[in-house]
């Protein structure tokens, strides 16, 4: 392969235009050149980015010249979609503080502001819910992006509040709208806008009580545990702060599932459990849909406290046991037969070392929906979590770092300059000279 | 026979010695541009943890008539780089003081910006060095046929350790935020692993033997602090009362000056802090001007206007800003000149200061400023 540097505006048989009508003086597209299979092959430095137009050009002294004017196709993959928005309940408390909106892909930050609205479904747009912030709150892969209503309106008897009002208001219908010009880092934008529908209900005005966690433990292999929450929590936080620590502090891997509108957690170990004694541990920073932490509401009447609560920075631990081969039943023993545990209400089973002395306590659960969250923990349901993102058919660039530059994407595409059978490159002047795009 | 051969054996150890590599040069990040002595072009390579200097081989010297405005400078990089303006940046400017071709540190990453008190290097790595020539053409500098020498910088800091209040931001992007070349050194300020992050390496060039590394202390009047973790923004060489010194500017906005013979290998230095500009701004670049025989500092600021100082005023004023300034502005004067938005400058001969300014249509433009404006 020979490679020839197209750089410095020296004069090269093939360049590459940005635009259908280059200038006199515009500069050739940056790239490399290369024969291979025969081929006059140009390699973007930078991918091409669907949707532009080029123009490739080919000339050779005494031959005419061959312009060829294209455009890259769009990512082949499907454009991006919002796949959930959580707090995912039809009917939210009018004191919610966060929205979470997830997509398909890694989105690009710019224009959110822009993009987002939230009207009342009479049609009126809600002024200024969300805390403006221009490229949007993200997560670090940039498919969920964070919508916190503005904190000063609703927390109680604080400026912006008292002069515009809560967002939400109890018994009014909703709608979030995510306008379709929001864009992956592709550029490719939303197949639709999305729209998604609640209602406001009564404020939530209580912390969750650690005492109405029961969870079912896992009795051997890759067995799910299954926590049902106290009430509905925040689904991102759900994901960070409750955790499963085995005999030796260490974090067990796996993987998190959040379902039954936040009111179910769900954790599948990596790896079969190790037989002996673990904790669940539930961080007290965890918060509900209306941002109470389970030690601190979020908004409380200062003037009726004597001293604001001291912040318990300690998680709660849940202890709990995985049998030992032999302590098992008899094979295809249905996973409902687990016995449901609870914190003890005492203070002392608070932060207690793993491995701690006194035996989970087992629960009566009573009441009709336990029955149901059993059987829904048993069941193989379909993962809610939003799965990697890989863009289809695409290749990396192998001769670079496309890391270098955290461009639109990093499809490779070579434009060839085909001829039949290989050599230097003055053996395309005995051929006609075609355009390919690989 | 004998003495010829001896003759070949040493210049192929000076060749080898040039450590200018039979390998291209592997710069990670172009994190900021200066020249240096005989036009060679100094990059501070931040994500590498190293400086380079490369010959550019271009030694023709042009004197500065008329120059022209280059407008729409993202717009022609975009050409270059197969893109949209909207995803191209522009990290950092130099003018070849002997040529007069503008250099471009260039990346095509702005699409990754996500806060606006991001800089460019926290965004993306400029992996493209761009020269605009008199006649306000664009090329890419094959910087992989280019002769060079490399020196590594002791202690960079460490890639995994983020930034305080830039989120997800490591910060290795601050690992050099400013060159500038003084009596036989190469200056070159950012962040290490020492106790005072805040760091300036002298780096002796031609580069030879260990890089001295000087971590620094700085009060910022805006907010009533000693500050040892923010690095210098933007800095320039300069002798005061006779002595060389660094003048620098930081975020939010102080000047601070240190004596280079106090930049003593594995201390830490205190600098003095003589004027503090105001409050939410980012120094974004530094020269001195000479304009009626007289030399001035010309600053341009994120959020500030054009920003000059006479150095003069500084050596005037034995005083020390140790204690928080109301309004966010203290110590000696400085004036503000009518230029928003100027991203980058650097001197365009004696007679123009070229800025890369942004106007209010959003196109970035290169401008040549006279200095009789200043």
């Amino acid at each position: 392969m020979e490679e020839l540097a197209l750089v410095e505006g020296r004069p090269a048989a093939l360049a590459v235009y940005t635009g259908e009508a280059p200038g006199q003086e515009q500069p050739p597209v940056l790239g490399d050149l290369r024969v291979e299979g025969g081929a006059l092959h140009f390699e973007p430095r930078f991918p091409f980015v669907a949707g532009l137009r080029y123009t490739a050009s080919f000339e050779l002294p005494g031959q005419p010249r061959l312009v060829r004017v294209f455009e890259v196709p769009g990512p082949r993959g499907d454009p991006p979609r919002v796949t959930a928005v959580f707090p995912s309940a039809d009917t939210l408390p009018e004191n919610t503080l966060r929205l979470y909106v997830h997509f398909s892909q890694p989105m690009e930050a710019r224009d959110v502001a822009r993009q987002v609205a939230l009207f009342e479904a009479g049609g009126a747009e809600v002024a200024l819910p969300f805390v403006e912030i221009e490229q949007g709150l993200w997560d670090a892969n940039q498919t969920r992006l964070t919508l916190l209503f503005h904190p000063g309106r609703v927390k109680r008897g604080v400026g912006p509040g008292e002069r515009l009002g809560a967002p939400l208001r109890a018994g009014t219908e909703y709608r979030l709208v995510v306008g379709s010009g929001l864009r992956n880092r592709l550029g490719q934008p939303l197949q639709a806008a999305f729209e998604r529908r609640f209602q406001a209900g009564p404020a939530d005005r209580a912390s969750p009580r650690i005492e109405g966690l029961t969870f079912l433990a896992p009795r051997a292999g890759r067995n799910v545990l299954v926590a049902e929450l106290p009430e509905p929590l925040d689904e991102a936080l759900l994901r960070r702060l409750v955790w499963v620590e085995d005999d030796d502090g260490q974090r067990v891997a796996g993987e998190v599932q959040v379902a039954e509108g936040e009111t179910l957690w769900r954790f599948r170990p990596a790896r079969p459990w190790r037989p002996g004694a673990h904790v669940l541990r539930v961080h007290p920073a965890l918060e509900d849909r209306a941002g109470n932490r389970f030690d601190r509401l979020f908004d409380r009447d200062l003037a009726a406290l004597e001293a604001a609560p001291a912040r318990e920075e300690r998680p709660y631990s849940l202890p709990f046991r995985v049998p030992r081969q032999e302590e098992l039943g008899p094979q295809g023993r249905p996973s409902n037969s687990r016995t449901w545990l609870s914190s003890s209400s005492s203070p002392t089973s608070r932060a207690r070392p793993s491995g701690a002395q006194a035996r989970p306590r087992t629960v009566k659960r009573l009441g009709s929906s336990s029955g149901r969250r059993r059987s829904s923990a048993g069941r193989a349901r379909p993962s809610s979590h939003i799965s990697p993102w890989r863009l289809p058919g695409a290749e990396p660039v192998a001769s670079r770092s496309p890391s270098c530059d955290q461009a639109r994407s990093w499809v490779s595409w070579t434009l060839a300059l085909t001829s039949s059978g290989t050599g230097p490159p003055d053996g395309l002047t005995k051929r006609t000279p075609q355009f390919s795009e690989t | 026979m004998r003495k010829p051969l001896a003759v070949l054996v040493l210049l192929a150890l000076s060749v080898a010695a040039a450590a200018t590599a039979n390998s291209p040069a592997d710069v990670r990040s172009m994190s900021a541009l200066a020249f240096g002595p005989g036009g060679v072009l100094f990059v501070g390579d931040g994500k590498g943890g190293a400086v380079f200097a490369f010959e550019l081989g271009d030694r023709q010297p042009r004197e500065v008539k008329e120059p022209q405005e280059v407008t729409d400078v993202e717009g022609k990089l975009a050409a270059l780089l197969g893109a949209t303006a909207a995803d191209v940046m522009v990290h950092d400017l130099a003018v070849d003081p002997i040529s007069k071709d503008v250099y471009l540190a260039v990346s095509r990453g702005r699409a990754a910006w996500t806060d606006r008190w991001l800089l460019p290097n926290d965004v993306a790595d400029a992996s493209v060095l761009v020269r605009v020539d008199a006649a306000g053409r664009f090329s890419a500098v094959d910087l992989g046929a280019r002769p060079f020498t490399r020196a590594a910088l002791p202690n960079p800091v460490d890639p995994a350790r983020t930034h305080e209040w830039k989120k997800g931001v490591s910060l290795r992007t601050e690992a050099i935020t400013d060159l500038a070349f003084a009596d036989g050194s190469l200056l070159v300020a950012g962040l290490s692993n020492e106790e005072f992050a805040a760091t300036l390496w002298r780096v002796p060039y031609p580069f030879q033997g260990q890089a001295a590394i000087t971590t620094l202390q700085s009060y910022h009047g805006a907010h009533g602090k000693y500050e040892t973790a923010a690095p210098i923004r933007a800095f320039v060489s300069y002798p005061l009362k006779g002595r060389p010194h660094v003048l620098a500017a930081y975020l939010c906005t102080p000047l601070v000056t240190f004596s280079l013979a106090d930049l003593q290998d594995r201390r830490q230095l205190r600098g003095r802090t003589v004027a503090e500009f105001g409050s939410g701004n980012y120094p974004l670049d530094m020269v001195v001007y000479r304009k009626d025989g007289r030399e001035k500092l010309l600053i341009a600021n994120s959020n500030l206007p054009l920003t000059i100082v006479d150095p003069r005023d500084i050596e005037a004023w034995a005083g020390e800003i140790t204690s928080e300034v109301p309004g966010y502005t203290g110590g000696v004067r400085f004036e503000a000149r009518s230029a928003g938005a100027v991203q980058q400058l650097d001197n365009l001969g004696e007679g123009h200061v070229l800025v890369l300014q942004r106007i209010l249509s959003g196109r970035l433009d290169l401008v040549p400023m006279p200095v009789a404006r200043f």
